[in-house]
């Protein structure tokens, strides 16, 4: 019981971090982007291959994610900037697409091979804590992704781009009037979004055996997340990571055959009951 | 004569010659189809046999996705429901083929009642909520003794076998000619305008009236119950069913992905993409295998990002620059 709490908290960061990029992609640009897990599988599929080529796995790690956030300017500029105002089935299914293509690709490149890379703190391999044995690598993860958390709600609330991507969350119409560059902003979300996903990518390869053609659990997870903890602050993101990681251990620990349905039963009662999160900010707009 | 008739006499005025128009393409749809067997081999027949399922399915979930414009990303879930239900009816229960048919559907239309509050939910909300319930089925069907097969340990149901590809090849014609027709005579009469209207605006719908969630609840259950007959159809054509093949995601895609590229929220536009995409399907399974799931997320990505409107869109630019 403990030990499922406890490893479902300290997952639950990284998780958190994964869904970063989805709330705010679901929040400024208002679409739902199916093509999320593809980050971070491709984050963690980049780090292990430059990893692999000897390079440090901390430089690995920065470099695939820079190449999804890369990706993610792209795929705005190229792709959905034509449909985003359509109607969301069109986003849904264009955006699914586009996962299945970059993972096909990398499936293609790089084989469907599971991969996870042992990562061994020297000297303190393992944390104890109370009863329960932590390996110190689990709590370093947790500790970059709060920080990471921290940077990016710090980046949203100083930087003159955050507050031109609070303004277009707020309002599009009246942000494009005040003279931001909405487009702009926009590439620059999708940028962050896949930045923030590829680095929770090249975390979760030391954590689970990651493959590309795992991409479309990433996305659901990443939505499961967002909604459990509500829209519009990364705050919420961080405390549905918190929740979803101990519901997630929990599932498959107690009910290990049927954890997915619990889980997406799990999505379905929240998004009826309280669709704006446990803990949103008041009401959401619907699309 | 009260508002409610003259309103009524003006909303049948214009459908007619409409509903006409489209029951008379899919007449020569079908004719030409029931020629086919004499002219292909049993390998284009197999082909063709597919095509009929998944232009059934692709315009049943227009009813819902495109008419209405409630995208359902959770229907592939009511085709592997009405192929399981066909095979515990005709596998642990001995029933004939009409009994599993019609058990498929109902019980289709039974689980597409239970997904009702979900339409609380509205766009991206709503298409994640239809997909978390599609996959929470397919894990429940894939686990539960019951539904994994005949004895503990199967994955899958082996049906008997109960007729030859000719009688397949009709069986799937005919309940694709009956889902056409339905559709056809359900968008002519007052469900269609409602559902149209509701596509349009919601609130001014409600607000003049319609009772838009027993209109909503109506086009789902209907475009629920021909997958369900459909599956429960398919899968004495299969042999072999399991998770993988009726509950795939791909096969929600597919209706999806066949109502926009033909043309979405028409009638004819499922019945053109399905045809267009099935031919451009085979070419790439025969030829490039490998690319397979390549070619067909680029054709996902191509047709929406340049092409939205689809195929009837694109014939009826063709037509007006015409004349």
């Amino acid at each position: 019981m403990l030990d499922v709490l406890l490893f479902g908290f300290l997952r639950g960061a990284v998780f958190a971090m994964a869904a970063f990029g989805f709330s705010l992609v679901l929040g400024v640009l208002g679409i739902v982007n199916l093509a999320h897990g593809v980050f971070i599988v491709l984050g963690a599929v980049l780090t292990y291959l430059l990893y692999d080529e000897g390079l440090p796995l901390v430089i690995a790690a920065l470099m695939a994610a820079l190449t999804t956030g890369l990706l993610g300017v792209l795929i705005q500029r190229l792709f959905i900037a034509r449909v985003f105002d359509m109607h969301p089935l069109m986003v849904l299914v264009q955006t699914f697409g586009i996962a299945i293509i970059i993972s096909e690709i990398a499936n293609l490149i790089f084989g469907t091979s599971e991969r996870l890379v042992r990562v061994d703190i020297p000297g303190v391999p393992n944390v104890g804590l109370g009863s329960l044995v932590v390996p110190t690598y689990e709590l370093i993860v947790f500790a970059i992704a709060l920080a990471s958390a921290g940077l990016l709600a710090a980046l949203l609330r100083y930087t003159e781009f955050g507050k031109a991507v609070r303004a277009c969350r707020d309002s599009l119409e009246s942000a494009a009037l005040v003279g931001i560059n909405v487009p702009r902003v926009f590439m620059l979300t999708m940028g962050i979004c896949g930045l923030w996903a590829g680095l929770a990518g090249a975390l979760i390869l030391g954590l689970r055996p990651t493959a590309p053609h795992m991409h479309f659990m990433w996305t659901v997870d990443a939505f499961l997340i967002v909604i459990i903890g509500g829209l519009g602050s990364i705050s919420g993101a961080l405390i549905g990571g918190f929740i979803y990681g101990v519901l997630n251990f929990a599932a498959y620990y107690y009910w290990p055959s049927v954890a997915p349905a619990v889980i997406f039963g799990t999505l379905i009662a929240v998004l009826m009951l309280r669709p704006q999160g446990l803990f949103g900010l008041g009401q959401v707009a619907r699309k | 004569m009260t508002i409610a008739t003259v309103s009524r006499a003006a909303l049948r005025l214009s459908p007619v010659s409409e509903s006409r128009r489209q029951l008379l393409f899919i007449a020569a749809f079908l004719g030409i189809a029931a020629m086919m067997p004499l002219f292909l081999d049993a390998y284009w027949q197999r082909v063709l046999i597919f095509t009929f399922v998944n232009i059934a399915l692709a315009s049943s979930w227009n009813v819902i996705g495109g008419v209405a414009g409630y995208p359902s990303f959770g229907h592939g879930a009511f085709f592997g429901i009405g192929a399981y239900t066909s095979a515990l009816l005709m596998i642990r229960g001995d029933a004939p083929l009409v009994v599993a048919i019609l058990g498929g559907g109902a019980t289709a239309g039974l689980f597409a009642l239970c997904f009702i509050p979900l339409f609380r939910q509205r766009g991206f909300y709503f298409a994640l909520s239809t997909l978390a319930a599609q996959l929470a089925v397919e894990t429940i069907v894939r686990n539960w003794s019951f539904t994994r097969g005949i004895e503990p340990w199967d994955m899958g149901w082996n049906f008997p076998d109960i007729g030859g590809l000719h009688f397949f090849y009709y069986l799937m014609l005919g309940l694709l000619g009956l889902c056409l027709v339905s559709i056809v005579f359900l968008l002519a009469s007052r469900v269609g305008y409602a559902l149209k209207t509701i596509h349009k605006d919601e609130v001014v719908a409600a607000s003049v009236g319609i009772p838009t969630t027993r209109y909503k609840a109506i086009a789902f259950v209907f475009s629920a119950v021909w997958p369900g007959m459909l599956g429960a159809a398919y899968g004495p054509f299969l042999v072999f069913i399991s998770p993988d093949n009726v509950f795939n995601l791909t096969i929600t895609l597919n209706m999806i992905l066949i109502a926009i590229f033909g043309g979405i929220g028409t009638v004819i536009g499922p019945i053109l993409g399905g045809l267009v995409l099935s031919v451009i399907d085979q070419v790439a399974w025969a030829n490039f295998l490998e690319y397979h799931h390549l070619i067909y997320g680029l054709m996902i990505v191509v047709t929406i990002s340049f092409w939205p409107g689809g195929l009837v869109s694109q014939i009826a630019k063709w037509r007006a620059r015409r004349s």
